[in-house]
C-alpha cells in the first residue's frame, strides 16, 4: 500500500536578468548569451597565449598573441565602465583599463624594453615584469603594496584580475561563485603555489643550469595553465576563482597585505548586520563576520582592494585603512570619501584624474625614450645607468 | 752507455711525480652529476679554477719576474718569446709571470677568468653578465658540458673534446691564446672557428660560404686587426663583429634562436629587442630596410623548418604508441643519474623531453631523427643565419632525404610485427654497457 506523497508544489520564480549594459556591486543574473560571450572571450584570450608561447601560426597577430588579453580588456572594459552604477567601481574600472591598457600593452607591444634587473630569470625581463623577482617593477610594487595594500597591483592594476573582471562579470553572482565555509578554506591552497614561487626565487638567485631552469619551466606552467584553465571554470568556481585559489602573486601581496598598512576598518556601533558587504565581495571574504571576530580589522590576505563592500555598506561602517592614516590620523575612507573621490563632477577629482593620466603619460613617454637608449651595445649595468640619464658606455 | 743507463735511472725515478704532478687523483667531478664521473687529467687545464694542483716538483723558492725570464727564457723559450710580443711586456710596468701564476713555485697556479678580471674588470663582469641571459651561453658552456647525461655516463676518452671547446667558461686563453693574449688574434674569425666548426654548428662553413666570408678569405690578411670592432673598421663584418660589436664579451645579448634546438617564438618581447640590436647591427653597413627582409626570410626558414621536424615528432610518437620503437626504452640501459627513466621508461622524442641527452643507446630510427634535429638542422639554420643560402638549401635537401628515409623506415617498422629476440639482455647487459658502467 503506498501512501500518496505529495509533492510540494513549487512555485516557479520568474528569474528577472539584469540587461547585460547594467552592472551594480550586488551582482546580478545574466543572459546565457552573455555568459557565452564571455566564456568565449576567456577562450580567445587563452588562445592568444597558445599561439604566442606555443604554436606560433598566423605569425602571431594582435588578435591570436600575449597582446590579445589587453585588447580584450580595453574593448570589454569600456563596455562595464558604461554599464557601472557604482561610481568608485567604475572610476577604478577606468584606472584598471587605462593601466592594463598601457602599461600591459602599448608599452611592451610598441616598445619593448628590459627592465634593469638582479638574479638570474633564464632571459631577459622585458617591461612590465612583475612577476619576475628582482626586477625594478617587483620591488617597486611590493613596496606599494606595504603601504597600500593589494589594490596598488590587483584591484587597479592587475591584467589578470582585469579580464576577471570585465569578461567576467557574469560570473559574479552566487549562482557561480562558492561562498560556503568550505569554499572560503580552499583559499588556502593558494600557498601551495606561494611555496613553488619562493622555489621560482630560489632559482632565480643561480644561472641557469638544469634544475634551475628546468624548474622556472615547470613553475610557469603550473601558473599559466591554472591561469586560463580558472577562466574556462568561471561558470563553476566563480570569475574571481584564480586570485582567490591558486595566485601565487596574489599569496605574496597578500602577506604584505598583512603585515602592511592596509586594512579595512569595521565599526560595529554603526553596523546594521545587513551582511551587504559579504554579498558584494568577489573574493567572498566574510567581511562582517572577520570585523565582528577581529575588533573591528577586517585584515585578510585575499582582499585586493575593490571597494565594493565599502560603497555598499548603507551606514559607513566600513572604511579602508591605509598609508595614508598615518599622515591624516583624522582621515577615514569609507564609503561617503570614497564616492566623494568618485565624482567627476568635482574639480579636485577632475585634477585628480588628469594627474594620474598625465602621470601614465610620462611612463609611456618614458619607455619609449628609454627603449630607444637601450637594445644597444651597453651591458645591462649600463643600461641602468641609462634610466638615471647616464650615457652608455661602451669599452 | 753508462750515463745513458744513469738517465734512464733518472727517468723512471721522476716518472711518478710526472703523472702525480697536476691533478689530484682523488679528484671528482662537479656539478649536478658530480658523482657519476671523474675528472681526466687533463681537465686541469680545462678548468683551471676547480682542478689546477700547483706542480709538487723539484724546484722550490719564490721567483721575482725577471728571474723567471731567466730560467724559462731556456726551459721554455716559446712561451717566452710569446710573452715578449705581448701588450703585457710592453707595457710601462710590465705584467710578469708572478702577477698571474703566483711567485712561490710550489704553489704556482693557471690563471682563471677571475685572474684576468683583477686587471680587466669591464671584460669579466661582461662575460658574467651573459650568464643572465641564459642557454645557450660562453659562460654557462662549462655547467651545460658536465651537467650532461651524457657527459657524465660515457668513458671518458669517448668525450675528450667535449671541455676542450666547453673550458671557454672557465679560462680565457680559449680565444685570446696563452701567452701573448692577443686582442687581433681574438678578432679574427680563426680564434672562433677552433671551436665554432663542423656539426653541428658549421659556423666557418656557413660564414665562408657567404658574401661576408668570402670578403675575409680575399682581403681579410690585408685588414688591421688591431682596430676596434667598431662601425668603419672592417670592410665585412667577421663572426666577431657581429657576435661581439665593439669588443662586448657578451656574447649571447642577442641570441634570438636559442642555438635552433628549439622553436622559439621571434616576436616574444625579448627577442624583439635582441632583433633591434641585429637590425642596427645590419645598418652599420647596409640600408635599415635591409635588415628585416633578411630577418623574415630566416623567420620562414626556420618556420618551414619546424614544420618538418614535427611532422617527424608526430610519426616518432605514433610509433612509440604502437611499440614498435625497438628496442624500447626499457630494453635499454637508462643513465644512472636518470632516476625518471628508471621509474618511467619513455623514448625521449623531441626537445622537450630532453631529447638532446638521447645521443646514445637509442633505436636506430630515433638516432636517425636525432641527426635531422642536431646536424641537419642546425646546418640549415646557420647557412641561413649567416647569409650562405646555398649552404641551407643544401641541408635542407639533405633533411627531405633523410626524412623521407625515416618515412619508410617507420612504414616498415609499422608493418613488421616486433621480433621476440632478448632484446633486453642484449643491450641492458651488453660489453659495452659494462665497460661504460666501470669507466665513467
Amino acid at each position: 500500500m503506498n501512501p500518496t506523497v505529495s509533492t510540494p508544489s513549487r512555485r516557479i520564480i520568474p528569474i528577472r536578468l539584469m540587461p547585460a549594459d547594467q552592472q551594480r556591486s550586488l551582482a546580478g543574473r545574466y543572459a546565457w548569451w552573455v555568459k557565452m560571450l564571455a566564456w568565449i572571450f576567456f577562450a580567445w584570450a587563452f588562445l592568444g597565449w597558445l599561439n604566442d608561447a606555443w604554436l606560433y601560426r598566423f605569425g602571431t597577430p594582435l588578435w591570436l598573441n600575449r597582446y590579445t588579453e589587453p585588447v580584450i580588456i580595453l574593448l570589454f572594459g569600456i563596455w562595464r565602465i558604461m554599464a557601472e552604477k557604482n561610481a568608485y567601481t567604475r572610476r577604478r574600472l577606468i584606472f584598471l583599463v587605462a593601466n592594463v591598457t598601457v602599461l600591459w600593452w602599448l608599452i611592451p607591444w610598441g616598445h619593448p624594453f628590459i627592465e634593469p634587473h638582479a638574479g638570474y630569470l633564464a632571459g631577459l625581463p622585458a617591461f612590465p615584469s612583475l612577476h619576475s623577482p628582482g626586477t625594478l617593477t617587483f620591488f617597486l610594487v611590493l613596496a606599494a603594496v606595504f603601504l597600500f595594500g593589494r589594490r596598488i597591483i590587483c584591484g587597479w592594476n592587475c591584467p589578470c584580475v582585469g579580464i576577471r573582471e570585465v569578461v567576467g562579470f557574469p560570473f559574479r553572482h552566487t549562482d557561480h561563485v562558492p561562498r560556503s565555509a568550505w569554499a572560503w578554506r580552499l583559499r588556502h591552497l593558494k600557498w601551495f603555489w606561494f611555496a613553488l614561487y619562493l622555489g621560482a626565487m630560489w632559482a632565480m638567485t643561480r644561472p641557469a643550469n638544469n634544475i634551475t631552469s628546468g624548474y622556472l619551466g615547470f613553475f610557469a606552467m603550473m601558473v599559466v595553465l591554472p591561469y586560463f584553465a580558472t577562466m574556462l571554470l568561471s561558470p563553476w568556481i566563480g570569475n574571481r576563482g584564480y586570485c582567490r585559489y591558486l595566485c601565487p602573486y596574489g599569496a605574496t601581496f597578500g602577506l604584505l597585505n598583512r603585515v602592511g598598512m592596509f586594512r579595512i576598518d569595521y565599526r560595529a556601533d554603526l553596523c546594521i548586520q545587513c551582511g551587504k558587504c559579504e554579498k558584494v565581495c568577489d573574493m567572498a571574504i566574510p567581511v562582517w563576520r572577520m570585523g565582528a571576530a577581529n575588533q573591528g580589522r577586517v585584515d585578510t590576505t585575499e582582499c585586493m582592494g575593490c571597494g565594493r563592500c565599502i560603497t555598499e555598506c548603507p551606514t559607513g561602517s566600513l572604511a579602508f585603512h591605509d598609508a595614508r592614516n598615518l599622515v591624516f590620523p583624522a582621515l577615514r575612507q569609507d564609503r561617503e570619501h570614497l564616492l566623494q573621490r568618485s565624482d567627476f563632477s568635482r574639480t579636485a577629482v577632475r585634477w585628480r584624474t588628469a594627474g594620474f593620466f598625465l602621470l601614465l603619460a610620462v611612463v609611456l613617454g618614458g619607455a619609449v625614450y628609454y627603449s630607444s637608449q637601450v637594445g644597444t651595445w651597453g651591458e645591462l649595468p649600463t643600461r641602468l645607468g641609462a634610466i638615471c640619464g647616464l650615457p652608455l658606455i661602451t669599452w | 752507455m753508462r750515463i745513458a743507463a744513469h738517465y734512464l735511472v733518472v727517468a723512471l725515478l721522476i716518472w711518478p711525480w710526472l703523472v702525480w704532478a697536476g691533478l689530484d687523483p682523488a679528484a671528482r667531478g662537479t656539478g649536478e652529476y658530480a658523482d657519476h664521473w671523474n675528472p681526466d687529467p687533463m681537465h686541469e687545464y680545462w678548468d683551471p679554477g676547480t682542478y689546477h694542483q700547483p706542480e709538487r716538483e723539484r724546484v722550490e723558492g719564490v721567483f721575482t719576474g725577471e728571474a723567471c725570464l731567466e730560467c724559462h727564457d731556456v726551459i721554455t723559450p716559446g712561451i717566452v718569446k710569446d710573452w715578449r710580443g705581448s701588450r703585457h711586456a710592453q707595457a710601462r710596468e710590465p705584467v710578469l709571470c708572478p702577477a698571474c701564476h703566483g711567485d712561490d713555485h710550489q704553489k704556482m697556479s693557471l690563471p682563471t677568468p677571475q685572474t684576468c678580471g683583477t686587471c680587466h674588470p669591464q671584460r669579466l663582469a661582461q662575460m658574467e653578465e651573459e650568464k643572465k641571459y641564459g642557454f645557450p651561453s660562453h659562460a654557462l658552456a662549462m655547467e651545460r658540458a658536465v651537467d650532461s647525461k651524457h657527459f657524465a655516463d660515457k668513458p671518458k676518452a669517448e668525450v675528450a673534446s667535449c671541455l676542450q671547446c666547453h673550458s671557454v667558461a672557465t679560462k680565457c686563453d680559449s680565444c685570446h691564446t696563452r701567452h701573448r693574449f692577443d686582442a687581433a688574434e681574438a678578432r679574427r674569425p680563426e680564434a672562433c672557428i677552433t671551436c665554432h666548426s663542423g656539426p653541428p654548428h658549421p659556423d666557418d662553413e656557413t660564414f665562408f660560404a657567404s658574401a661576408h666570408g668570402q670578403g675575409y678569405l680575399k682581403e681579410g690578411k690585408q685588414w688591421d686587426w688591431r682596430k676596434s670592432l667598431s662601425k668603419g673598421n672592417y670592410p665585412v663584418p667577421t663572426c666577431a663583429y657581429c657576435h661581439m660589436k665593439d669588443g662586448n664579451h657578451q656574447v649571447a645579448d642577442k641570441a634570438v634562436w636559442k642555438f635552433g634546438i628549439r622553436q622559439i617564438n621571434p616576436e616574444s618581447a625579448e627577442n624583439q629587442i635582441k632583433r633591434k640590436r641585429w637590425l642596427e647591427l645590419c645598418a652599420d653597413c647596409h640600408p635599415a630596410e635591409v635588415g628585416p627582409i633578411f630577418f623574415r626570410e630566416l623567420d620562414a626558414e626556420r618556420s618551414l623548418t619546424w614544420d618538418k621536424l614535427y611532422g617527424v615528432e608526430r610519426l616518432l610518437k605514433g610509433l612509440r604508441g604502437q611499440g614498435r620503437l625497438i628496442p624500447s626504452a626499457g630494453e635499454r640501459p637508462p643513465y644512472p643519474m636518470d632516476w625518471l627513466a628508471k621509474l618511467w621508461p619513455r623514448e625521449r622524442i623531441g626537445f622537450y623531453e630532453g631529447q638532446a641527452s638521447a645521443f646514445y643507446n637509442v633505436s636506430a630510427i630515433e638516432r636517425d631523427y636525432f641527426d635531422v634535429w642536431y646536424f641537419t638542422n642546425l646546418g640549415a639554420y646557420k647557412g641561413m643565419a649567416h647569409g650562405a643560402r646555398e649552404m641551407s638549401i643544401r641541408f635542407h635537401q639533405q633533411m627531405d632525404a633523410q626524412v623521407q628515409a625515416i618515412g619508410t623506415e617507420a612504414q616498415r617498422l609499422k608493418e613488421t610485427t616486433p621480433s621476440g629476440g632478448d632484446l633486453k639482455s642484449l643491450w641492458m647487459e651488453g660489453e659495452y654497457t659494462e665497460f661504460n658502467r666501470d669507466h665513467n
